[in-house]
């Protein structure tokens, strides 16, 4: 009884084989056929995608960009430096730091060299923040020829540099 | 003891570089007593390394301060744990580490040998090692950790405040496990393609590239890598003024891009493995994965992207020489013999469907590329520009906001769709019937939440995509269950518990996309519904923010070893029951003469509560930042889950 159970199986799966068999020159032929144009297909495809992400990106940078400039070159574009988005670096003045606590006003020179750029920051005053400490401002230059920042950021020296900095975002 | 320590790194190296080439000389001529040699050698190489760490350690913990880097990054004040965690503070300590880890990786596939071809081991294992003959010589040359002062100092420098943070302790050894840990998928990639030179056919070249341990150890070093960054944005999180979580800082942006294009190698690995398809990807995405890592080094530590955060300077450090030699090295390797067996990397099937999971998987690898990519070059614009035009300019967060909000929403839109996606092909009708309980539900949600006053577009389509493919992962497993109940008579708790130990690898992976959805909903509800404002208080005053009353009770000056505490005590009430207190201080550290801000912050299910002690007047009066977190709590949790899926789906199969 049970041989027979076992017997039937193996002539049904043996049958299974046979067909596949019969099968499988068809599939290459086809597969032959469809690789060509699937391979077109898929390349085409990828590329849209790849399109679509390099124009995201490219898009995305439009109004993004900040100018890094030191503070001799921004006061050398003079009036077309107005309104527009600079990053400039330097080192506080200590004597000229005004803080205000009550409006949380910040007030201080920022020094590179010979130069010297008049610097208002509306937030807190960050930890770090004293005389002699490097400062990177982000902001605009106003007509008055003050830079009001709306970033603040301070570096101390350090050799982890990862932990070198305090920010403070307006 | 300093001089026992660089002759160990010495002897490091110079046994890294014997061990290379008897490696790469044993398996060409075919000799296994080269390889003999080579591999006690390579033992030989990661012994010196832990010998030199271990002696760092031990100038560390007994505070040689006339060891240059002791003298640096402790002092005899600080707590011992932190005083360990200055081993990886500085440049010369975190080379090591780099090193140590790797020497620790080696030796570890040292004793895999059985379980890999063996040409192709012989080979992967020369390349680990010339790799750790880099970091030796980066050491010994640029980043001696050993070097002496005339005189020795009474007391050191010390950590930065900053650096006094149990992130501290985990971020960077984590983060660095991460990186080391794909040199292994990188090395046997590689040394796939070099064995297959050696084979007569592209069979051999299947064979090694068809390794289950190979998906062990990329699992791990996204795991790492991810927990590791994870960890570094809790701890910008906690410490303030590093800008919230994120802050799409090239250092930042450094190590989340090889962990991006590491997703997209473990999703190729996964349709490689299960349907011998992305073969190239797979061999192309894990070379990158390594060779970004090393990038990622050579931002933090090379200076040569001037990140506006962590460094002004744009001076190159040497060791960017030797990062950049490596970088370019590796990839003019890989893409030669990736050309010279591009033939060979047939698929092994074609006849992919549009609708089916394979091109679902091809399409979230380009995604995540995508992504890395645009990050990527956000990071070198301005270093691009300069040398192209000689202008600095950068790209601001709105850069990467705009790029990552719509790529990472098509990419949980694809969640959804690849769980029921079947491979080879899917009817649309199939495809719908799956979907439909999910979209039902997110839909619902969607409008539930307009109800509720969620009214930002982005947030609120967010929330929706993230239901959808939360829905489809629930959907799917319910319905499987169901479906094995009804075939096999078991209970439908029964079948979900067979059905999650038969397939546990699927199902730790469906618990891994289910936690990055989590942290999904983290990232937008603290970053569409976040809210900061500002308390001027006297003591006694109390403020209201956001349904919280905030009362300024009292400040407290503590003297703690080597620092100042000025505590104030917040305490919360809702209406007039207080409910509890936060305490935020101002800490001043005496031999630095710095202030550091330590915020305070109550964590619930739906919100954080955090508050900063900005400002601290003569008169006591106070300025506080408070700000409202919705969801964030979320992050983290995702990141639990996300180590504990990784773990399910990495747990060994029991032996048959």
């Amino acid at each position: 009884m049970l041989y027979t159970v076992l017997r039937c199986n193996r002539v049904r799966s043996q049958k299974r084989i046979q067909r596949i068999e019969k099968a499988i020159p068809v599939m290459t032929t086809q597969y032959q056929a469809t690789t060509h144009s699937k391979r077109w297909r898929r390349l085409g495809g990828s590329g849209i995608i790849v399109l679509t992400i390099v124009y995201l990106v490219a898009s995305s940078t439009r109004g993004a960009t900040v100018y890094a400039l030191s503070i001799h070159e921004l006061k050398a574009r003079g009036s077309d430096a107005y309104g527009q988005g600079v990053r400039v670096g330097g080192t506080v003045d200590g004597p000229s730091i005004a803080w205000d606590a009550q409006k949380q006003v910040l007030e201080f020179s920022l020094v590179d060299g010979q130069e010297a750029l008049e610097v208002v920051y509306h937030g807190a005053r960050p930890d770090m923040f004293r005389d002699g400490a490097q400062a990177l401002v982000e902001g605009k230059c106003q007509d008055t020829g003050v830079f009001v920042a709306s970033k603040l950021l301070l570096k101390c020296p350090s050799k982890y540099e990862a932990a070198a900095t305090q920010t403070a975002d307006h | 003891m300093a001089q026992a320590g660089f002759i160990a790194l010495l002897l490091a190296l110079v046994s890294s570089v014997c061990s290379a080439l008897a490696f790469g000389w044993g398996v060409r001529a075919r000799q296994s007593r080269w390889v003999g040699f080579a591999q006690s050698t390579a033992l030989f190489a990661g012994a010196a390394v832990a010998a030199s760490t271990l002696i760092l350690l031990w100038l560390l913990l007994s505070r040689d301060f006339q060891v240059q880097y002791v003298y640096a990054h402790t002092s005899s004040t600080q707590p011992i744990a932190y005083v360990v965690s200055a081993l990886w503070a500085g440049e010369e300590g975190s080379f090591l580490l780099w090193l140590l880890f790797l020497a620790i990786i080696t030796a570890m596939t040292l004793l895999q040998k059985p379980r890999w071809p063996a040409t192709q081991w012989s080979y992967a294992m020369a390349i680990l090692m010339s790799v750790q003959g880099v970091f030796a010589l980066i050491l010994i040359s640029v980043h001696n950790p050993f070097v002496l002062h005339v005189a020795r100092p009474l007391e050191g420098a010390g950590l930065l405040p900053a650096l006094l943070n149990p992130g501290m302790l985990i971020h960077p050894p984590i983060l660095f496990l991460g990186y080391a840990l794909y040199a292994v998928p990188f090395a046997f990639s590689l040394a796939g393609l070099m064995a297959g030179l050696e084979g007569s056919d592209a069979s051999a070249l299947r064979l090694a590239m068809r390794q289950s341990p190979l998906r062990q150890w990329s699992l791990m070093a996204w795991l790492f890598l991810g927990l590791g960054i994870l960890i570094g944005a809790w701890w910008a999180y906690v410490e303030l003024g590093w800008g919230g979580y994120w802050s799409w800082d090239p250092v930042e942006n450094a190590s989340l891009v090889p962990w991006l294009v590491g997703t997209a190698y473990l999703h190729a690995l996964l349709a490689e493995a299960r349907h011998g398809t992305f073969k190239r990807w797979s061999v192309a995405l894990a070379i990158a994965a390594f060779t970004l890592c090393i990038f990622a080094t050579l931002v933090t530590r090379g200076g040569i992207i001037v990140s506006p955060l962590h460094g002004f300077s744009s001076s190159i450090q040497p060791v960017a020489f030797y990062l950049l030699g490596l970088i370019l090295c590796s990839t003019a390797v890989s893409i030669c013999l990736l050309r010279w067996r591009w033939h060979s990397l047939i698929d092994e099937r074609e006849g992919e469907h549009l609708l089916s999971r394979e091109s679902a998987l091809l399409l979230t690898s380009l995604l995540l590329i995508g992504l890395a990519a645009a990050i990527l070059l956000g990071m070198i614009f301005p270093t691009l520009l300069q040398l192209l035009q000689g202008v600095q300019m950068y790209l601001d967060n709105a850069f990467y906001n705009r790029v990552f909000g719509p790529l990472a929403l098509s990419l949980v839109f694809l969640i959804a769709l690849c769980t029921v996606l079947r491979w080879s092909v899917t009817s649309p009708r199939q495809l719908l019937r799956a979907l439909r309980y999910p979209v039902v539900v997110a839909v619902a949600l969607g409008i539930v939440l307009f109800v509720l006053g969620v009214r930002q577009p982005h947030a609120l389509l967010a929330f929706v995509l993230i239901a959808l493919a939360t829905g489809s992962i629930v959907a799917e497993f319910v319905h499987s269950a169901w479906r094995r109940s009804r075939l096999r008579h078991e209970s439908l708790a029964g079948a979900a518990w067979g059905l999650s130990r038969s397939g546990r690898r699927r199902y730790g992976a469906r618990l891994v996309h289910l936690a990055i959805l989590l942290m999904g909903v983290g990232i937008v509800g603290s970053a569409a519904f976040k809210t900061e404002s500002r308390l001027i208080l006297a003591p006694g005053e109390a403020g209201t923010v956001k349904g919280y009353t905030l009362v300024y009770e009292n400040l407290s000056v503590l003297s703690d070893i080597g620092k100042h505490r000025f505590v104030a005590t917040m305490g919360i009430y809702q209406g007039t029951t207080r409910t509890g207190a936060l305490r935020p201080e101002k800490d001043l550290y005496l031999n630095r003469q710095e202030l550091s801000t330590e915020v305070a912050i109550l964590s619930t299910l739906r919100e954080d509560l955090y508050i900063a002690l900005d400002v601290l007047n003569e008169d006591d009066t106070a300025i506080f930042r408070v700000s409202v977190f919705p969801l964030i709590i979320w992050l983290w949790v995702g990141g639990g889950l996300l180590f504990l899926g990784t773990l399910v789906a990495l747990w060994p199969d029991p032996p048959r």
